[in-house]
């Protein structure tokens, strides 16, 4: 005879009372008390924070805005100095030239963590968050809360596997969109590990479990899902992915226990490692754009318990500069080139791998329409090792992204500190199908990821070159 | 000194170490499985139950006073736990606290497919299900637990009954009735008197 719905409950709550681990009454008391503590020493602090504000200490800005306090101070030694030596497969072209005069500036400390003790300046604060400039990442909390209990299990994927990263426990805050109406959430953890080969063995089961995360999926509430995940950038112990899970319509769903749009980000450093969760039901709040800075920013506060810090600004410069002069006209018995360098410098202390420059031709006031290309041309690439210039894809910027994917250099890694250099010359055709009548332009530079199409690493453009085109 | 010092000024006194040990040893395993029915994670109501106590245990001096102090740390535990249930549920992924799976081993088909049922109400309408039909506490008792009105609290219990009737054949005609199911006290107490 079945059971009835009050057996199965009872059943229910009776095998959940028969199955509970107890943790004794004294951890009850325990936490109890550790807690009572924790708060007068927080209060302590807090008042300590207001009388250094009253005397004037707090006017001293530190580069550690936002929600969190100023950073204590911690001993840092100066770190090895970066290998800079040209990067093996960063010659795509002969004629990329490469250099090493710009060692980046970087520390290596040697602190560990505590569980117990909130140290700010691991923190990254939250107004340094990726946003869309709409969300106003909002603490739901002044101090990170400390969770010390034993089992610290890890979730890469949706389909529920977990895995144990051997955590000692770890510190949270979580924050909310300050966007009226918006569910937009963040979550800011660090776990902590008993030493710092245990965290770095954390590090690779997270990204393990992240490189094995089935595509065909289910939600706690059997919906079919799609996971799409995309490695969106990776340093020297960190890396940033973003889940986005389709649902059976092929538009982005969020299953009944999680948001559609996840962007995730992990950094270790010591015996720390961090995660910076970001999700929610639009994925525009989430630009990937600045991962590259974000995950740099994380590794120069998380460096706090060790490992190589990552230098504040940004991750990589962009330069584009004219040999010559910058006039084009697309008449006349002779060819006018206009000849260009585009540099990229590595300002890490981590090789950034797989990137490559879009080089492409913006709009130009020379021609009259409602989408006003460049006229047509050529754009080539010298090739040292030939001594010959080689063409590439003329790559105009038309009504869409379509020219962000195309690189006239396949992908290649920058060492920490490297240098990079590529010569180009541009040219228009004598013979142009549409009007052309004076005007300018510009050639624009954006960095990109290859492997990761239509996304670019930074400012897009990163750098500019303006051109100007004269008729007649 | 200092320990003393602090202990004493925390004003619990050492000997009410007992009674709360006493307090815990009875009750964490019952509630544990009450807030799991709720909630359906073992791991969650292991951790909002001990949490709880700790709570518990920073005010001890007034929840050793209370009528229920069980009912204290059961409402309490629910709302960590529930809370944490929603963090999951909207937003957390990438990292939580769980059993490899949060299904006891060992529980039947039946009980499962109650689960994930369950799964699919609100939070709240499970809350009012369990102390109903687990904890056997009248729809005003539960009113009084969990701080709401009672036209609320019947409600809950009806839309809650509704839900699961696709999955609950006794509930296959529950309509907008309030508490009409018999509950685990008025069993007990029905099967006392036809003991008699």
């Amino acid at each position: 005879m079945p059971e009835s719905f009050e057996d199965l409950l009872t059943g229910i709550a009776e095998s959940g009372a028969r199955a509970a681990g107890e943790s004794g009454a004294a951890a009850a008391r325990s936490r109890g008390h550790q807690r009572t503590v924790r708060r007068r020493s927080a209060a302590g602090a807090f008042a300590l924070v207001l009388l250094a504000g009253a005397a004037g200490i707090a006017a001293a800005s530190t580069p550690h805005g936002g929600h969190t306090p100023p950073p204590l101070t911690h001993t840092t030694t100066p770190g090895p100095v970066p290998t800079n030596g040209p990067s093996t497969s960063a010659s795509p072209s002969p004629s990329a030239g490469s250099s090493d005069s710009s060692s980046p500036s970087t520390t290596q400390t040697t602190a560990t963590g505590d569980l117990n003790t909130v140290v700010p300046a691991a923190w990254v604060p939250l107004s340094a968050f990726p946003d869309d400039d709409t969300v106003k990442w909002t603490a739901q909390s002044t101090q990170p809360a400390i969770h010390t209990a034993d089992r610290q299990w890890f979730s890469s994927c949706l389909d529920g596997r977990l895995s144990t990263t051997g955590a000692l426990g770890y510190q949270e805050l979580t924050a909310t969109s300050g966007k009226s109406g918006d569910t937009d959430a963040a979550d800011q953890v660090l776990f902590f590990y008993p030493s710092t080969a245990a965290a770095q063995s954390a590090l690779a089961t997270i990204a393990h479990g992240y490189a094995n995360c089935p595509k065909a999926t289910a939600g706690v509430d059997d919906k079919p899902i799609t996971d799409s995940l995309t490695q969106t950038e990776h340093i020297d112990g960190a890396y940033a992915w973003q889940h986005t899970y389709i649902g059976a319509n092929q538009n982005p769903d969020a299953p009944a226990d999680r948001a559609a749009f996840n962007h995730e980000y992990f950094v270790q450093r010591g015996d720390a490692v961090e995660m910076v969760w970001l999700g929610g039901v639009s994925g525009d709040f989430m630009p990937v754009n600045p991962d590259l800075q974000f995950l740099a920013a994380m590794a120069g506060s998380l460096c706090t318990y060790g490992g190589e810090c990552e230098p504040a600004g940004q991750p990589l410069t962009t330069t584009i500069s004219a040999v010559g002069g910058t006039s084009l006209t697309p008449e006349g018995p002779a060819v006018q080139f206009v000849e260009f360098t585009v540099g990229l410098t590595n300002n890490l202390a981590s090789t950034v791998s797989g990137i490559a420059p879009v080089v492409s031709l913006s709009h130009c006031t020379c021609v009259t329409g409602p989408v006003p290309v460049m006229p047509a041309g050529t754009l080539e690439l010298w090739d040292a090792a030939a001594g010959t210039w080689k063409s590439v894809v003329y790559d105009r910027e038309g009504s869409g992204m379509d020219f962000i994917i195309s690189t006239p250099v396949p992908a290649f890694d920058l060492a920490a500190g490297q240098s990079v250099s590529f010569k180009f010359r541009m040219a228009l055709s004598a013979d142009q199908p549409v009007s052309v009548h004076n005007g300018s332009g510009r050639v624009n530079v954006t960095i990109i990821h290859p492997a990761n199409p239509g996304t670019e690493i930074g400012d897009m453009p990163a750098a500019q070159l303006p051109v100007t085109v004269t008729v007649g | 000194m200092g320990a003393h010092a602090e202990w004493m000024d925390w004003g619990v006194a050492v000997s009410d170490e007992l009674e709360f040990d006493e307090f815990y040893a009875a009750s964490f395993r019952r509630v544990v499985g009450q807030v799991y029915a709720m909630t359906g994670s073992l791991a969650e109501s292991e951790d909002s139950v001990q949490e709880a106590f700790a709570r518990a245990w920073q005010r001890w001096s007034l929840v050793h006073e209370y009528r229920d102090p069980e009912a204290w740390v059961r409402t309490v535990a629910y709302r960590i736990s529930v809370s944490s249930w929603r963090k999951t549920a909207n937003r957390l992924r990438a990292h939580r606290r769980a059993e490899e799976s949060d299904e006891i081993p060992g529980m039947n088909p039946d009980r499962l497919a109650l689960m994930r049922a369950l799964r699919a109400i609100s939070a709240e309408q499970r809350q009012a299900i369990v102390l109903h039909h687990v904890v056997g506490l009248s729809v005003e008792e539960i009113a009084h637990e969990i701080g709401a009105p009672t036209g609320t609290v019947k409600a809950r219990l009806a839309r809650g009954r509704k839900a699961l009737a696709p999955h609950v054949s006794e509930f296959a005609e529950t309509g907008a009735a309030d508490g009409g199911s018999t509950s685990q006290t008025q069993r007990t107490a029905q099967a006392a008197e036809g003991s008699k």
